[in-house]
């Protein structure tokens, strides 16, 4: 029997590192099970601590992961179904939609809708939602909203039982795609919408990125309409004028804070002296960016306009990030050598650049970090051949790769 | 022994890798089955009983071939006790609506019934003031036959039992009940829609004087089923529906209807269904119910025992095997069953029934879970591999959804 995929993802090294060119394992693990990435671009899963976790993923390959919907592209058109399954409820309405992206309302699901792991962050991320449950392994997650429950399935199935009336069903599914929007993932590169948003896919930077283009997908089939071009060096300006741009400001601002206290970390690590227990409020800052965002990104009427939001949760993702490296490096148990310092200190010079540049809208300036962060690279690739200290080295790449996404925003357009 | 392999392979729905258990709602059909109806479309589409024509003959040889399989099959006497229904539904209320009934006539009837072999008799207290007894089981659905002993009189002219319980899968004293009924002069109508797919029904065995059930539930298509009425009570039963194919002479202003059975059968019958039934049965019988008897009885051991291993997980209904059928029903917590269903659908790609499956009597006053049971049942083609999929995947979800 085939294996699911979150099996195949538990035995990567879960360390977002970046080297494979993909934001996340995530990603990297889906591209493994469709035939679109080799298992030696994983750097990692090289290393001796990972040879055990590398044979059994090319166990799990050869007995097949069951990742998408079933066949490669299935055309699937969207719409609400009322459904009635034996009557518990007399007098509400159950209502099925199935989710579909892309233009023409077609989708290739090779890679499944959602992303499974992503359904379970926006859901407990948006602060909207009691009780949420979630299965990553199953795909599966359930929600209530007052009295209504909602099931969300990875394949992009929205059942919501107990609605008031039809109305109520289609606002209520149309509230779930909207929130879900960054786990939809993209079928050209295979990653989350968030990540995409994130700058993590050139891909997506370059192309029309059909998840962030599309929208997030509406119930009724109706499509957002003539996109328009977003790019990081406008969202701050358009957020102005809107009517959730309180969401907008405030998650930003938090963000500014979450940075701070990250680069806090690093710098501290450099004089000797970290202090762990800063990480735990640069959390808490970044979880209440990713509320703000999802609100933003639901509670704005233009679905053109909520893009923005779903930039926000990017960027907050790639601070999420650099606060695991610098959380990865302060778990190494040996003293920071002469040359990872000097590579930590570039790191952080990257990351602090790029994020500033972005938050300051300064092209030049990202472009700067950018070029900073080529020359990190070289540097790293040099010592990480020779280095025994493995794990803090792609720690370090970590910290740096993720302002280099975030600086990579500014400098291309963004696909909305 | 089963060949399940060899089974399989005749459900080309099951080749894209769906694990079916939804099979006391409606089972699947087997390829012969398809072809044996194509064949009816292809070579002989005519009207049956009617026209001299080869088309209309060969179609009507078919036709009635199929009513003496079927009688074959749960051992009647003759296939002039065979009425081709809609379905066990319509098979029931064609008794139902088909006796003069008078006030203060008494029917028994179960708790564990499906709503087709229970508002039927509530509707018949309504229109006629008959008494209607209602015999309780124990929680897992077991009767004691001291209680049926207790409900029926001699006023009793029907008890109407089902065989085997679609929610809990336990299997009815239905051959003691006959006795019983029959000592009190009262006729017994066994709902076979869960047994005769899944036991050796033998009519003459257990002495019932009717039995209804459905063909889409036998690997047969849907839209056809079967009432099986003992012919000394034919002449009883009036046909609610009247019209073609039903008279011997009609006049301006007299009709009379035919003796033969085929006054049940007014109007252009389900013919390809009906010879699809037919065909259904010569499958059944190719591979023996005894064979599939065993199979289920394997399988809903492991399937009944796993899911009781489930931490959170309450299964209702008897454990021993020789009790029940292949059909368990199960509940997680304070989840709703519907929930359950969909979780295994898209995680698993497992089909399984979910809500009160017309059952509000049992799924309320039995086993106070008025939103229902989540369902899993057997048939033939399932395998060990799905049964303890569908236990992983059970798990799974207590552990992460409920």
């Amino acid at each position: 029997m085939t294996r699911t995929f979150h099996e195949l993802y538990q035995l990567f090294p879960k360390l977002d590192c970046g080297l494979c060119g993909n934001p996340s394992c995530r990603t990297t693990a889906r591209k493994l099970a469709t035939g679109e990435a080799t298992i030696e671009q994983c750097v990692n899963l090289g290393r001796p601590e990972f040879q055990q976790n590398r044979e059994r993923i090319l166990g799990i390959l050869k007995e097949g992961v069951e990742i998408g919907a079933k066949g490669t592209i299935v055309i699937d058109e969207t719409g609400v179904t009322y459904i009635h399954p034996c009557v518990s409820e007399a007098g509400r309405v159950a209502a099925e939609s199935k989710l579909s992206s892309g233009p023409e309302g077609t989708v290739d699901l090779k890679f499944g809708f959602f992303d499974p792991m992503m359904i379970c962050w926006a859901l407990n991320a948006a602060g909207l939602f009691t009780d949420v449950r979630c299965s990553p392994n199953l795909g599966v997650a359930r929600v209530n909203i007052g009295d209504k429950t909602v099931m969300v399935s990875k394949d992009g199935r929205i059942n919501v039982r107990r609605a008031r009336d039809k109305k109520d069903a289609v606002e209520t599914i149309r509230l779930i795609s909207r929130s879900l929007w960054g786990a939809i993932i993209c079928s050209c590169c295979g990653n989350a919408g968030v990540d995409c948003a994130s700058g993590g896919c050139e891909d997506c930077l370059t192309r029309v990125c059909p998840v962030i283009a599309g929208g997030p997908p509406d119930p009724t089939g109706s499509k957002p309409g003539p996109t328009e071009q977003t790019t990081a060096s406008t969202i701050f300006d358009r957020a102005k004028a809107l009517p959730t741009s309180s969401y907008f400001d405030e998650g930003s601002e938090r963000l500014d804070e979450a940075l701070e206290i990250v680069m806090e970390i690093g710098e501290r690590m450099l004089k000797g002296s970290p202090d762990m227990k800063l990480i735990e409020r640069a959390r808490q800052k970044i979880s209440e960016v990713n509320k703000l965002a999802i609100r933003f990104v639901v509670e704005t009427p233009r679905v053109q306009d909520a893009t923005i939001g779903l930039i926000l949760a990017g960027v907050a993702l790639d601070v999420n990030r650099m606060a695991e490296a610098v959380n990865m490096l302060a778990q190494q148990k040996t003293l920071i050598s002469n040359e990872l310092k000097n590579l930590l200190r570039r790191a952080v010079e990257v990351a602090t650049e790029a994020y500033w540049a972005y938050r300051e809208v300064n092209a030049d300036q990202a472009k700067r970090a950018i070029d900073k962060y080529t020359t990190f690279r070289k540097k790293w690739t040099d010592a990480f051949r020779e280095s025994s200290e493995k794990e803090a080295l792609v720690a370090v790449e970590k910290l740096a790769v993720n302002g280099f996404y975030i600086a990579r925003l500014l400098t291309k357009p963004l696909p909305a | 022994m089963l060949d399940v392999e060899k089974i399989r392979r005749d459900f080309p729905i099951l080749n894209s890798g769906i694990i079916y258990l939804d099979n006391a709602a409606s089972s699947l059909t087997p390829e012969p089955v398809i072809q044996k109806m194509l064949e009816f479309y292809h070579e002989y589409r005519a009207n049956v009983e009617r026209a001299i024509h080869r088309l209309s003959q060969k179609a009507s040889e078919e036709y009635e071939k199929a009513h003496a399989k079927v009688a074959d099959f749960i051992n009647a006497e003759s296939e002039t006790e065979i009425i081709a229904t809609q379905n066990a539904t319509e098979a029931i209320n064609l008794v139902a609506n088909g006796l003069n009934w008078k006030k203060r006539d008494k029917i028994v009837t179960s708790l564990i019934e499906h709503h087709s072999n229970f508002i039927v008799w509530l509707r018949l207290k309504k229109r006629y003031g008959v008494d209607v007894e209602i015999v309780r089981p124990n929680r897992e659905g077991l009767f004691d036959i001291a209680d049926f002993e207790k409900a029926i009189d001699d006023k009793t002219r029907l008890v109407a039992m089902t065989h085997v319980s679609n929610v809990l899968g336990v299997i009815t004293p239905v051959e003691e009940v006959a006795k019983i009924a029959h000592d009190h002069g009262a006729h017994l109508l066994v709902d076979g829609a869960q047994s005769v797919p899944h036991l050796k029904v033998d009519v003459q065995k257990i002495g019932c004087d009717y039995l209804a059930f459905s063909g889409h539930k036998m690997l047969g298509p849907t839209g056809v089923g079967v009432l099986y009425v003992r012919e000394k009570l034919l002449g009883d039963l009036e046909p609610v529906s009247i019209g073609g194919g039903t008279i011997d002479d009609v006049g301006l202003d007299y009709y009379k209807l035919t003796k033969s059975t085929v006054k049940f059968e007014a109007g252009t019958p389900p013919i390809a269904e009906a010879i699809g039934l037919g065909a259904a049965v010569d499958y059944l019988k190719g591979v023996q119910l005894e064979n599939i008897e065993t199979h289920e009885r394997e399988l809903v051991k492991r399937m009944y025992r796993g899911l009781v291993d489930v931490p959170g997980v309450e299964v209702y209904g008897p454990e021993k095997s020789r009790q029940r059928t292949g059909i368990v029903s199960f509940n997680m917590g304070d989840l709703n069953p519907h929930d359950v269903a969909l979780a295994l659908d898209v995680s698993a790609e497992i089909m399984v029934r979910s809500g009160h499956h017309c059952c509000l009597p049992l799924t309320k006053e039995l086993l106070k879970r008025p939103e229902g049971t989540v369902r899993a049942s057997l048939y033939l083609y399932n395998t060990k591999e799905e049964v303890e999929k569908l236990v992983s995947t059970v798990d799974e979800i207590a552990r992460s959804l409920a």
